[in-house]
């Protein structure tokens, strides 16, 4: 096949030449730019880093990001608002709301009531942490969170909210976070992919789309790679019947010459992405068995996460299957939960949400401490925006519910590099605006690279012209909150 | 205009051949008008025509260089107009000595002495030019500086050894001074109408108003220009360039806010164990970026600095499985991680390639590897170990007790492995040693609970959580 002119796909004209003959090409010389990919005689399978290393030292070495989905409330869990009960059923103040606008479910209502958290809160642990009677295991680990008390989006929807928070943009089609983290940092084991995508396997609750998790306009090979709660976790990985594993190797093998061949003449991107694909899926048939069986796990640790934590698919199996695959160097995994997003009902939600989460969340900390990986393993707690302080929908004694609240939400974070047992940020007294220390979902992601030892505004890809970053032209490291 | 520019850089070759040819001509000239009776060779009258010749071209050709700008302007036509007096003299004296044949000693002396001056002041300004007024006496004796007009050079200050005694302003607040700000705010360019290069010239102050205002933090405008966001136009230092550190701008707002005294040994003041290490952490920050300063002998993590690792070591590791990186851009240890699948283990080769690059290995993570104890033995010869996770083995403590000689060593963990009590005091003994994972392990609380070092970890199997009523 002939060289045919380069489609208008919006990527670099690499003038015939893609990265990887380039780098050939180039050789040691340019050792920095992908020394990964140089020194290894199987660069080409190797969905390794474009850094030689680290911009800095890095302070975590992975990161478990433990997803809630819908939207938890911030004044039931985490902060503290005793006067919303004060003031329960009164109106909230013109001053307070400010003119911030209302989801298109909340705006028809004649009155927006304070609704005070049904909840009791306490003190825990040495850094005496304020939290909810609905997180009993959380408040055992306590002083190893850091709670960040002040985050806020623009998003006030959850695709647009979600989307933000998984790729530095409201609007679809930017890589993920995870995809970003691959980009730069690699795999650190090469018979799995670097980011693992953990989804709960029943309940109700908004969508989770796979674009979540899509590399958008970075090579395909940094896509979230979904692990499924079934019998085969990742789909389409097996022999077909009757063929074995060797014959299924010396196939691809032969394929893989074929690409090369192509490679040689056309010098296309995509072809070496796709020999990547074929390579790790290969690995994959036997890599991914053994990360999923949950055989030799100690009885105790099993009862750490919970009743459910053999139950394929459920939040505590998915926290113990996120700490098997952080144990063979994974190096971003995204654990989802559904359902937080409490319209009404909001005292039954919490509690539902709490019981499914709570414990195994608490677990995942004690577990990677026990083994000595919170020191290098980072787990960030949390969802696309906060509730409202006013009830949304009808106001009895009892029961109530919450709408989508922008302005100020809370997430947590435990382990490699962040302060144990600090709350940062303030909220004002109706947990309404943010009084102090605002982090906006863009710091949240220069922070966490930082933690990574990636510089967020060095990590680009040059993508229709312009090089792209997670943080966009956004992002400040939250320095108080690093250890 | 291109070819302008590139036949003005050839100025600075050519201008060498009417110094050497011009100074010889009049040397010459002087020798024999002084000497009665020497006959003058004609070949002097040809040093001279080439001499005047060399001079235009050179005068010519620096006239094209001074086209292309970037020169101070003033002293571009100082350096012309006595590089045009040069090659007048030389003409003049071809003309006459030459070809009029006027060798009286008058003319001949007026004419050579005439002729090296002004070659020599031409050189000197054109050398200035080049290399800055700095450049010829600036490892002249003190003596010579001050003839020449130069305050005296004065003796660099010796590398703090002892904080306390330490000077406020001149170890403290100056260096910091010289490495961020004197690049604009001195003398030689004086932004904003600032000299931030001595401390009357701080107090001073510039285009602004004051900069410090002792006493008063939030009133300084030097503290308020390097607190402001990065992103702010009002920030210092400006145009992208590297700003100071978090410690560093700590540091001067504490000078301010203890009066900005001018000099004084810093146990004098009130030093908290904080206001210590964030000084330390500020000069020593600004030793790293000074190069004139002492060079760090320890990097970011506290190890000796090492020149780069053979790439050809990484390959030969990657080729064996490991996963090994460089820890950061500019720290030359590795951190090596190896994640095989189940069957693959730990062998001699792995071990040699290891050992090859043992100076190299700050963190090692050879965890559910196979690792056997007779290959422990191996792993002490890793000086610079910091971190090391041998987790999920089959290690007991005569394997472990091998690794007695790692005295970096600050991380070790041994969770799921065979050890027992037994290897506790060859654990003691590690001087480095912060933490080791003990979980999983025939460790008895017993003997941990009498180091600080061990993480057990049983304890949280062992919580049961409280249920509380509003959960129920």
């Amino acid at each position: 096949m002939s060289h045919s002119e380069p489609l208008c796909t919006g990527y670099e004209d690499t003038a015939g030449l893609s990265r990887r003959s380039f780098l050939n090409k180039m050789g040691m010389g340019l050792g920095s730019l992908a020394l990964a990919d140089l020194v290894n005689p199987v660069s080409a399978l190797d969905p390794s880093a474009l850094l030689s290393s680290t911009h800095i030292a890095p302070m975590a070495k992975r990161i478990i990001f433990l997803y809630q989905s819908g939207g938890p409330s911030q004044m039931d869990l985490f902060d503290y608002k005793p006067r919303l009960n004060d003031e329960h059923g009164q109106e909230l103040p013109d001053s307070v709301r400010q003119g911030q606008r209302l989801t298109g479910m909340s705006t028809n209502q004649s009155s927006l009531p304070l609704a005070g958290s049904p909840f009791t809160f306490d003190e825990y642990g040495q850094s005496r942490a304020l939290l909810s009677s609905a997180l009993p295991y959380t408040a055992q680990v306590a002083d190893e969170i850091c709670f960040v008390k002040s985050m806020y989006t623009e998003a006030i929807n959850h695709g647009p909210g979600v989307t933000m928070m998984q790729t530095g943009s409201q609007i679809p089609g930017r890589p993920s976070f995870g995809s970003w983290m691959s980009y730069g940092l690699g795999s650190m084991n090469d018979n799995l992919p670097s980011y693992v995508v953990l989804k709960p396997k029943t309940g109700g609750g908004q969508p989770l789309t796979s674009r979540y998790w899509d590399a958008g306009f970075l090579p395909g090979k940094h896509n979230g790679v979904q692990f499924r709660a079934d019998k085969d976790a990742v789909l389409y990985l097996n022999n077909p019947q009757g063929v074995s594993r060797r014959g299924r190797h010396a196939a691809i093998e032969h394929l893989q010459e074929l690409h090369e061949r192509q490679l040689a003449e056309t010098s296309d991107p995509a072809l070496e992405n796709h020999i990547a694909q074929y390579e790790m899926a290969f690995r994959m048939q036997a890599s991914v068995p053994e990360v999923t069986d949950l055989s030799d796990e100690p009885q105790s640790v099993l009862d750490l996460y919970g009743p459910n934590a053999t139950e394929p698919g459920t939040y505590a199996a998915n926290c113990l299957l996120a700490r098997r695959l952080a144990e063979k160097g994974v190096r971003f995994i995204q654990v989802f939960e559904k359902g937080w997003d409490a319209h009404s009902n909001l005292p039954g939600n919490i509690r539902n949400q709490s019981k499914k989460t709570d414990q195994p969340s608490a677990a995942l900390i004690k577990d990677l401490k026990m083994r000595g990986m919170l020191d290098d393993t980072l787990v960030v707690w949390g969802g696309e925006f906060g509730r409202t302080n006013y009830c949304q929908g009808k106001m009895t004694s009892d029961n109530f519910g919450r709408d989508h609240h922008p302005r100020c939400f809370t997430m947590w974070m435990a382990g490699g590099g962040v302060k144990p047992g600090y709350s940062h940020g303030i909220t004002d007294d109706y947990c309404y605006n943010i009084v102090q220390d605002g982090v906006h979902v863009h710091d949240l992601h220069a922070t966490l690279m930082h933690l990574l030892g990636l510089d967020h505004e060095r990590l680009t890809f040059k993508y229709q012209g312009r090089h792209f970053r997670l943080t966009d032209v956004h992002g400040h490291i939250v320095k108080p909150i690093l250890a | 205009m291109d070819w302008l520019q590139f036949w003005g850089r050839f100025h600075v070759l050519a201008l060498h051949l009417p110094i050497g040819i011009l100074v010889l001509a009049a040397l010459t000239e002087l020798t024999y008008a002084w000497r009665p009776g020497a006959n003058r060779p004609s070949v002097v009258n040809a040093m001279w025509w080439g001499g005047a010749l060399s001079a235009i071209i050179a005068s010519g050709l620096g006239y094209l260089l001074s086209l292309s700008g970037g020169y101070n302007e003033d002293a571009v036509e100082l350096h012309l107009i006595w590089g045009i007096a040069t090659s007048l003299i030389a003409v003049v004296g071809w003309w006459i000595i030459g070809l009029k044949a006027r060798r009286g000693k008058t003319v001949v002396t007026g004419l050579a002495v005439g002729q090296i001056v002004a070659l020599s002041i031409a050189g000197h300004l054109g050398g200035n030019l080049t290399h800055g007024p700095e450049y010829l006496f600036e490892h002249a004796p003190n003596l010579v500086r001050t003839i020449a007009g130069f305050a005296p050079r004065q003796a660099p200050r010796p590398p703090v050894e002892d904080l306390a005694q330490a000077d406020i302003f001149l170890d403290v607040v100056q260096p910091l001074m010289e490495l961020r700000c004197t690049s604009c705010h001195d003398p030689s360019k004086t932004k904003g109408e600032l000299l931030l290069d001595t401390y009357a010239n701080i107090i001073a102050g510039g285009e602004s108003g004051r900069s410090v205002i002792p006493g008063d933090v939030a009133g300084s405008e030097l503290s308020v220009r390097i607190n402001h966001d990065p992103e702010h136009d009002d920030f210092m230092p400006s145009g992208g360039r590297t700003p100071l550190t978090m410690e560093q701008t700590l540091v001067i707002d504490w000078w301010i806010e203890v009066g900005a005294p001018e000099a004084g040994p810093l146990d004098t003041f009130e030093l908290t164990p904080d206001l210590r290490t964030l000084i330390a952490a500020a000069i020593g920050a600004a030793d790293k970026g000074d190069s004139d300063a002492t060079i760090e002998t320890k990097n970011a993590l506290g190890l000796p600095r090492l020149p780069e690792i053979n790439p050809n070591l990484i390959t030969e590791l990657e080729g064996l499985g490991f996963d090994a990186t460089p820890i950061a851009e500019d720290i030359n240890y590795l951190d090596i991680d190896f994640y095989r699948l189940g069957e693959e283990h730990i062998s001699d080769p792995h071990l040699a390639a290891l050992l090859k690059a043992k100076d190299h290995i700050a963190w090692l993570n050879l965890g559910s590897s196979g690792l056997q104890d007779a290959q422990l033995a191996t792993l002490a010869h890793l000086p610079n170990l910091l971190k090391l996770d041998i987790s999920k083995n089959a290690l007991t403590d005569d394997g472990v007790i091998a690794l007695a000689p790692l005295n970096q060593l600050q991380s070790l963990n041994l969770h799921d492995t065979d050890i027992t009590d037994g290897v506790l005091p060859a654990l003691d003994e590690l001087p480095a040693l912060q933490q080791a994972f003990l979980w999983r392990t025939a460790v008895t609380p017993e003997a941990s609970n009498t180091r600080d070092y061990i993480e057990l970890g049983a304890g949280f199997i062992a919580i049961p959580a409280k249920d509380d009523e509003s959960n129920k």
